[in-house]
This record gives structure tokens, sequence and C-alpha cells, in this order.
């Protein structure tokens, strides 16, 4: 029997079973490399999960306050509902159970709270939100920003504005629609630029000033007192002038009357180069 | 009995002729369908290849129509204007010219674009030609390339591009210093934006079912 004839007769004993398992082994050999060489193509995938808004944690890493909370500046001390609002200070941790900031002594929720860092703490106006002042307490230590926090409106009519002359550097400090109010408690804050800012006082007001370094600049804080009549809508109180690389802010700004009863206030604009 | 033995003997060797004929008729027909089983098998997987490729090509057809649609259908083409970098030389300034509706009528305005900036922005200097009252918007907080954060109010502003007049999200920096910029939302969502190297050109298209 030659070797042609014994394949043939290997086949012709070989059952139809084993035929089909034989066929099935060899194919699923024959497979194997294909299917490794499919795993290993490149494939183009979409993940949904990608698409998905990824929620900004308010803190994200809490900073180990080194002493006692402090706060620098409430920037803008004025905002209506929804509006930014950033607590600059030192030692402020991060967001914490035990850690809450409030506004006119009620706190804000977790909603309204932006970001928290150990220098700084963002938040949006409440939509219940009252004027009055910035409180935070830090794992139990609290602060309070010595200024006052006013939530405007549209009805909010007091407003302080820096308005360029036609002198190159110089601004006038101008209060619309004063409302009776004769005092005023403004901050210049220098955001940008060495040299000293000069406040003069315009006529028929009374100045005292004095300037602060903070870590966020130099603040320049100037009481004005000032006379209003019945129906002045606006009052010049400061000359202002500053060097070319200066940039300034009205970074707080409280007004009283004769009683001490202090008028919601903002201010137009806030950060200004004349 | 020789002639039965014969006509015996010539039977048996018919009938073992045709045994023999039938097992490897058998056998041949076990071969025959190992082999038909096979290329069955062979087919339906160069079937299937032949399909993805079919699909892969297919897809390739349609990002080259897409790039084709970029430079055919282009609204706007902007040559590269190119900037020299004390530190780096010349650059790339992807500087556009685009005019923006103000109160008095359409004014052209450079812009930067940036893909980086999550949302266009312009100093809040422009708010008044633009018509915007910035008290009536909602004040929130942006990110400039340190981390630093600067105030801006969130608005919108509308601007052409070619002959498309679109609204764009904008907010107006409190920077009054800061420069005009456009950014992904309402831009790069809206235009396909290319950077041609070959051709130094910015071309704009948008995007089909915009």
């Amino acid at each position: 029997m030659n070797r042609g004839t014994k394949i043939l007769h290997w086949f012709y004993k070989l059952s139809w079973k084993k035929m089909l398992g034989i066929t099935a082994f060899v194919l699923t050999i024959a497979a194997a490399p294909l299917s490794i060489k499919m795993a290993t193509n490149p494939t183009r995938t979409r993940s949904e999960a990608a698409l998905l808004p990824q929620t900004e944690p308010i803190t994200k890493e809490f900073e180990t306050p080194k002493g006692p909370p402090k706060i620098f500046l409430v920037d803008h001390f004025f905002g209506k509902a929804g509006d930014a609002v950033l607590i600059h200070g030192e030692n402020l941790g991060g967001y914490h159970q035990d850690s809450w900031v409030s506004l006119a002594g009620k706190k804000v929720n977790e909603e309204d709270l932006v970001s928290w860092t150990g220098s700084y703490i963002e938040f949006k106006v409440p939509s219940d939100a009252r004027s009055g002042t910035v409180e935070i307490s830090v794992l139990g230590q609290r602060t309070t920003w010595g200024g006052m926090f006013f939530v405007t409106d549209a009805n909010t009519e007091a407003t302080l504005a820096l308005k360029p002359t036609n002198t190159v550097n110089t601004a006038k400090l101008v209060l619309t629609n004063p409302q009776n109010t004769n005092e005023l408690l403004v901050w210049f804050l220098v955001i940008k630029g060495e040299g000293v800012v000069k406040l003069t006082a315009e006529p028929g007001t009374t100045l005292t000033q004095k300037t602060t370094e903070t870590p966020i600049g130099t603040i320049y804080e100037a009481q004005v007192k000032f006379k209003t009549t019945k129906g002045v809508v606006a009052v010049n109180l400061l000359t202002v002038q500053k060097n070319e690389e200066q940039l300034i802010g009205i970074a707080r700004g409280e007004i009283n009357n004769s009683e001490g009863v202090i008028i919601p206030l903002q201010a137009d604009p806030l950060y200004v180069t004349f | 009995m020789m002639i039965t033995t014969n006509g015996l003997n010539s039977q048996n060797a018919s009938s073992s002729a045709e045994a023999t004929y039938n097992w490897k008729l058998i056998a041949g027909l076990k071969m025959l369908a190992i082999v038909l089983i096979i290329i069955v098998a062979a087919g339906v997987f160069m079937w299937q290849r032949k399909k993805t490729q079919a699909q892969i090509q297919q897809s390739k057809t349609g990002f080259a129509s897409l790039i084709n649609q970029g430079t055919d259908g282009a609204i706007l083409t902007i040559p590269y204007q190119q900037t020299l970098y004390k530190h780096f030389g010349n650059a790339i300034n992807p500087q556009v010219e685009l005019p923006v509706k103000t109160t008095k009528g359409y004014k052209n305005l450079d812009f930067l674009i940036d893909s980086g900036a999550v949302v266009s922005a312009v100093p809040n200097t422009m708010a008044p030609d633009l018509g915007v009252n910035l008290s009536e918007l909602t004040r929130i907080t942006i990110e400039g390339f340190a981390g630093q954060k600067t105030f801006a109010y969130k608005g919108e502003f509308i601007i052409k591009v070619g002959n498309d007049e679109v609204a764009i999200p904008v907010v107006f920096s409190e920077n009054s210093q800061a420069s005009n910029i456009l950014g992904r939302i309402g831009f790069f969502d809206e235009f396909t934006i290319e950077f041609n190297a070959e051709t130094q050109k910015i071309i704009i298209t948008r995007r089909a079912n915009a």
C-alpha cells in the first residue's frame, strides 16, 4: 500500500464525527492568530463618559491653616443674586463640614459655594441674600470682614464711579444718587504698578486717608465728608491721580447719612485705567 | 470446478475491485467535505473582511468629504500672520478680523482664535459700544493663564463670519487690557477651524448641520 492509498484509507476509516471534529479543530487553530491580530488592532471607540460634564470640587486640596483665618478683601463689595464674590484672605484651609461662610448672618449653602482654597473663597450671592457683613468660620475659627457687602438689584441707585478727566492719569471719584448721605468710606486698591496714588479732596469735602499694605496690594482708605442737598444727582468727592502703569479699583465703599444709616452702594466701573 | 472456481475468482476479483472503488470514493468524499468546509469558512472570513474594509473605506471617504468641505466650503479664509517674538522668533499669530455688531452698525475687531479658552471674551470697556448694560448681566470669575481670577459678565454678541451672522456667548472681562478672544463655546462648536500649514491660511467652515 503506497502512501497515497494509506492516506485515503485513513480518511476512509475516519468517522464523520471525527472528521467534523478535526475540521473544527483546524478552523479553531487558524482562527486563533486572526483573533489575536484583530484584538491588537487599534479600535475606534466613542466613550459617552467623556461627554458627561464633570463637576469641579469646591476644594481640590485642603491647605491646613497655619494660624487664625484672615480676610483681606471681599471682592466685589456688592452683587446681585447669582453674582460671583471672592473672599481674599489667608489660612482659609478649604471646604470642610465644620467651615462656613455667612452673609448678613445667614450661612451660604453648599450649592452657592464655588471654590474654597487656602487663600480665597468664591461664592455666589444667594437668591434670598440680604446686605450685611461677611463672616467665615474655618474649622471653628471665625473672622468677619470689616466692610459691608451690599446685595444690589435694579432699585440700587447710589453708585460710585471713577471718571477720567482731561488730565492724563487723573480721575474724579463721583457719587451719583447720594440720597442725602454725607459720609463716604472708600478703599482704592492698587492692583498693578508701583508708586503712590494721590488723593485730593474736591471743594466742599474733607478727606482723611491712610494706606495699608496687604498681600493682595496697597489699599488707600479714604474717609470723605461731604454735603448734599435734596435733588442733587451727583457729587464730586475726590481727585485720584495715579501713574501710567497703575491699575486702580474701588475695593470697598460705604455711604451713610447723618444718622449713621448705611445706604446700599455699587461701583461702576470697578477697575479702571485712566 | 476450475471454471466455477475461476468464475468465483472472477466474481471475487470484481467485487473486491468494486469494494476498493467504494472505500476510495468514500475517502475522497470525506476529503472533499473537509476541503469544502474549509473553503466555506475561508469564504465567510474573506467576505467579512471585505465588508469591514468597505466600511473603513466608506468612513475614510466620509472624513475626506468633510476635509474637502473644509477647504471647498470655506466661509472665511485668513492668511497666517507672523509675529516676531524676542525669545522664540517667528510664530503664527492666529489673529482674525471680524465685524462685530455694535449700536452704530458693524465694527471690525481683531480676535485671537483661542481653543484653550472656554468662552469668547472682550474687555468690559466694549460693553457700551455693544449696547450692553453690565449691571444686568451675571458676574462670574474667569481664570487666566496663571490661574489668577478675574471678574467677567456673561453675555452675548453678534459677529459676522463670512456672510453668516452668528450670536456667540461672550464674557465682558473687568480686565480692560484683556485681548479679544474667540473661545470654544459658540465658535469652535459651530465652525470648523483649520490651520493649514501648506497654504499658510486659517480656513473657517460652518459645521454641516449647524
